[in-house]
């Protein structure tokens, strides 16, 4: 193009000046500046319009919300095609709204749903076929009451064969109803539409836990949809007292969250502050419950998990059967139970499916074990630089001769093995499935073998901290033992700069905190140490035969502490 | 919720300047010292103290026949002038840490160690733990003599060395605490594990029994006829007087005088037998109770009385005697009543001759004070050597071992 048009308008000047000249020089519309300034007012024309078009669309809603309250975007009117016209205005450019216009009797009839939300072949057989049927000859009769038929509730109550059927005049919540994956019946003639329950969309099935799995447990997890999920509760228990409550949560994607309670057992309040605090979320959008649970924390700041997550039904009805509350969060497989506390992060499922004695040594290493997960690199820095007259004569000598070989402080070394053991726990996460076994591989290789033989770190720290990165994954809440790891490296420093005075200086501050924890009102930690509490120990620093286990905790205040032997199990209600 | 954090910010920038926790030291820049030898210098008034530190194998490939342990002394004034002294002339810093033992030579013993004991129990890098020996030759000879015959280092060759000597009984081990405790006590005397080196010849003086009855008598460290294995030996217990040494006592005077402090584990002993006296029999004996002792006073003279009672098993019987019976039993029984009420007769007269109450009798006889100040004035070391000695040993034999009666060899 370039050439062809310097050779049309200027060549010969190009030959006799034998070089090559801008095209703009023979062409000046062609210049960069020009064709900047067309461009730059073509997107300021394209922008006006387009902001045009939306103070037109506004107007037009304007002059539509005329007739109607002032929450409403319009009303429906008992013409079908202004309903129709109106409801195009709403759903304009989304394209996956269906309108289907069919005749019901002598009127015209129309059916709203959105495309890969609603279940079509009931709509046929329930809606369509219902209603259409009627035109047929053979059904005089009930053509002539259909056309007798003044409002929708009849209409509904003897023809429509759906399961649920809602007769809605507000336009607001009909809208809302087809956005969740109701079908919406107009019919002309009538000034209230129907909203009939037929959502089908596409889910994952029910699956076996993917993070909390049992030896022995139940292998049901929670999936992303709540009403599923709401279902795996209620099937593992026949109880009127089980209550759900469903709120909307997030200004534009209105996500159903549902708290679960037992109405009879629940500490008087809790529940009303669990709805309060989830009320006052002002969010746009909720994906996850990692987001209400951010919201509802009394403790934003603090490393350690103040509520408890789940992916278990069975563990939820567990918590829920000892007064605790239930939050369960459309879209998420993980779900929140509230209030929680140091004891309940420790406690497994399969420490109820094993023998209580077994169960009990268990639950003692575990808690030994979220020590170690904080405390060994620290206290072995501080030993080892700070007080080495404590180790027996042996081993001191022989650490000597292993760090000889080392050229870093203590600290140093164990800095550099815990970013090398975060690396690799973080590129396992990363990684896709496949690769995570040659990412375990390397590591394994680098820890176990050739960080020592490098020269890097000794092999003494590799145990430490190969030991207190298994004491760390064996918690049984991931986020605690997130939380455990966080608390090492502060640990760590305090160690290496005041020794022991400095581990003992962050024991103090560590268990400061936990006790001034509060989660819904409990002690994070304080409640192991309660002397008033002290017969939660029987399920929490042990775990005694169920047989024994004949009261509720009372960390929780259920309103009925007996869990064996109620009369009814209705008692307080 | 802001307060707290400042407050926290503070306090820990607090702790961290003002705590004067800043001695952190690398393990591999400290050199572990594991045993400390004090001896006369030759300079007049001036002590030598050698050192043994561990030496860390950093190589990994040790020489055959190599020490794992360095030698080093060097003569000051003051042990801690002379930790100075090593200080400045090592590479690496010494750490008191893990001193297990404290070895003094004899001829420094005997002139008085009042002058040293302050330093090593006031500084704090000196443990209370670490015990006592008195070397018959100097320290030094001592702790280059030591070799020890299986694969461990010096300082675990110390620890099992004086944990085992427990058993037996024939020597004591006394923390370098205790052994402070007796010495500003008025009421005891110090004593501390008698150590020397063998010749290794085989050749030591043969022990005759000094008791009727008994078989063998005691050595003292460095007698032990011995063959092979380590050189040194720790046989006896050197007994002060005051910050002074006077003298030793024997390995079945030690066990006396262990069965009268209440740690006698157990230990063999060798008779006459009663009925054949060409012949002997062995019993391995322990403490039935904790000694029963107690001091009245007669007239100013203190009177001692001593109840032991012994149980004891019947480990060799070469006589064929029937021993095990009843009847026979109640000979046996005499017969170990009286080798030992002689021995710790001996053992008690021994030690009131040198004046030291190392059993600590003196403890016992201040009940018979109404106040302190009394006891401050009856002056009980003089005392102790007229005291009047009681001694009533009761055994009982409980088991024949493993053989229910003896048949004669055939």
């Amino acid at each position: 193009m370039w050439k062809i048009l310097i050779a049309g308008k200027g060549g010969s000047v190009i030959k006799n000046k034998k070089c090559i000249q801008k095209l703009s020089k023979y062409m000046p519309e062609a210049s960069l500046a020009i064709a900047k300034k067309k461009l730059e007012q073509l997107q300021d024309i394209i922008t006006q319009s387009a902001e045009f078009g939306e103070e037109i669309g506004q107007i037009i809603a304007q002059l539509r919300k005329v007739a109607a309250p002032s929450n409403e975007p319009f009303l429906f009117t008992s013409v079908l095609t202004e309903n129709e016209a109106l409801l195009r205005a709403v759903f304009r450019d989304c394209e996956d709204i269906e309108f289907r216009t069919f005749d019901a009797g002598n009127r015209k009839a129309l059916l709203v749903y959105l495309k890969g939300m609603c279940d079509t072949s009931n709509l046929e057989r329930n809606v369509l076929k219902s209603l259409m049927g009627q035109t047929s000859p053979t059904n005089a009769n009930t053509v002539n009451a259909l056309n007798g038929l003044n409002d929708m509730k009849a209409i509904s109550e003897q023809i429509l064969g759906s399961a649920s059927v809602r007769i809605v005049k507000k336009a607001n919540t009909l809208i809302e109803a087809i956005m969740a994956g109701n079908a919406l019946l107009l019919i002309d003639g009538l000034a209230e539409g129907a909203s009939i329950a037929a959502v089908k969309h596409v889910k994952r099935d029910i699956s076996a836990p993917y993070n909390e799995y049992a030896l022995q447990g139940p292998d049901e997890a929670f999936n992303e949809e709540i009403n599923d999920n709401i279902a795996l509760i209620r099937r593992r228990a026949r109880d009127t007292n089980l209550k759900v409550h469903i709120m909307r949560v997030g200004e534009r994607t209105k996500t159903s969250v549902a708290v679960l309670y037992v109405a009879n057992l629940v500490k008087p309040g809790l529940v009303e502050e669990v709805k309060r605090r989830i009320g006052l979320i002002k969010k746009d959008k909720l994906l996850n419950s990692a987001t209400i649970d951010q919201f509802i924390v009394d403790h934003p700041w603090s490393p350690f998990p103040q509520t408890q997550t789940t992916e278990r039904p069975d563990k939820m009805l567990a918590a829920l059967y000892e007064g605790r509350v239930g939050i369960i969060v459309d879209g998420t497989p993980v779900e929140i139970l509230v209030p929680c506390t140091y004891n309940v992060l420790m406690q497994a499922p399969d420490d109820y499916t094993m023998q209580p004695i077994v169960a009990s040594l268990i639950r003692f290493s575990r808690n030994a074990a979220a020590f170690l997960a904080i405390y060994l690199p620290a206290i072995y820095v501080a030993v080892v630089s700070y007080h080495p007259g404590m180790l027996p004569t042996t081993m001191a000598i022989s650490i000597a001769e292993l760090r000889a070989r080392t050229p870093f402080p203590s600290f140093l070394e164990a800095i550099m093995m815990e970013i090398l053991l975060e690396l690799i726990q973080e590129a396992i996460i990363r990684l896709p499935l496949k690769l995570t076994g040659a990412a375990s591989m390397i590591g394994a290789f680098i820890i176990g073998n050739t960080v020592v033989q490098a020269g890097l770190i000794n092999p003494l720290l590799v145990v430490v901290i190969a030991t207190t990165a298994i004491s760390s994954y064996s918690m049984p809440s991931y986020h605690f033992s997130m939380a455990l790891r966080w608390t090492r490296v502060p640990m760590l420093i305090l160690a290496s700069m005041l020794g022991l005075y400095g581990v003992i200086l962050g024991v103090l501050a560590i268990t400061i905190h936990l006790c001034s924890l509060r989660s819904f009102g409990e002690s994070y930690l304080g409640g192991m140490f309660n002397v008033d509490l002290l017969s939660d120990w029987k399920d929490s620093v042990v775990r005694l035969p169920a047989k024994l286990l004949k009261e509720r905790p009372k960390e929780f205040g259920a309103q009925d502490q007996i869990r064996i032997g109620d009369s009814d199990g209705q008692s307080g209600s | 919720m802001w307060i707290r954090l400042i407050l926290g910010m503070m306090l820990l920038t607090m702790g961290i300047f003002l705590s004067g926790c800043n001695g952190a030291r690398e393990s591999e820049e400290v050199a572990y010292i594991v045993a400390i030898g004090i001896d006369k210098a030759e300079q007049e008034g001036m002590i030598k103290v050698t050192y043994q530190i561990a030496k860390p194998n950093v190589e990994g490939n040790k020489g055959e026949g190599e020490k794992d342990t360095v030698l080093i002394s060097n003569s000051a004034v003051t042990i801690a002038e002379s930790l100075n002294l090593l200080n400045s002339t090592t590479s690496l810093v010494p750490s008191m840490s893990h001193v297990k033992v404290l070895v003094v030579g004899q001829e420094l013993a005997r002139e008085g160690l009042a002058n040293m004991w302050g330093s090593l129990k006031r500084y704090r890098e000196y443990r209370g733990s670490m015990f006592v020996l008195v070397a018959k030759g100097t320290a030094r000879n001592f702790l280059e003599a030591n070799k020890p015959s299986f694969n461990i280092s010096a300082s675990k060759y110390f620890e099992t060395m004086l944990d085992s000597g427990v058993e037996a009984g024939y020597y004591l081990r006394v923390s370098f605490h205790q052994f402070y405790i007796r010495l500003k006590s008025n009421s005891a005397e110090s004593y501390a594990t008698f150590v020397d080196i063998s010749d290794l010849t085989g050749k030591g003086e043969i022990a005759t029994p000094k008791v009727a009855g008994s078989k063998v008598d005691g050595y003292t460290a460095g007698g032990i006829p011995l063959q092979g294995g380590n050189p040194i030996q720790f046989a006896g217990t050197a007994i002060f007087n005051g910050d002074k040494m006077v003298g030793t006592l024997s390995t079945t005077e030690t066990r006396m005088m262990a069965m009268l402090l209440g740690n006698f584990n157990n230990g063999f002993l060798s008779m006459e037998d009663p009925l054949v006296p060409k012949k002997f029999v062995n019993v391995n004996l322990r403490l039935g109770s904790a000694p029963k002792i107690k001091v009245a006073l007669e007239e100013g003279r203190p009177v001692i009385d001593i109840k032991i009672r012994l149980e004891g098993e019947i480990t060799n019987l070469p006589s064929g005697i029937n021993y095990e019976q009843e009847s026979y039993l109640r000979l046996l029984e005499e017969q170990v009543n009286q080798v030992c009420h002689e021995e710790m007769a001996n053992m008690i007269h021994h030690t009131q001759e040198l004046k030291s109450d190392v059993i600590g009798f003196g403890y016992y006889v201040r009940t018979e004070f109404t106040n302190y100040q009394d006891f401050l004035q009856y002056s009980w070391c003089e005392e102790y050597s007229q005291a009047k000695i009681n001694i009533t040993i009761d055994t009982k034999i409980r088991r024949t071992g493993l053989m229910i009666r003896t048949y004669p060899v055939k």
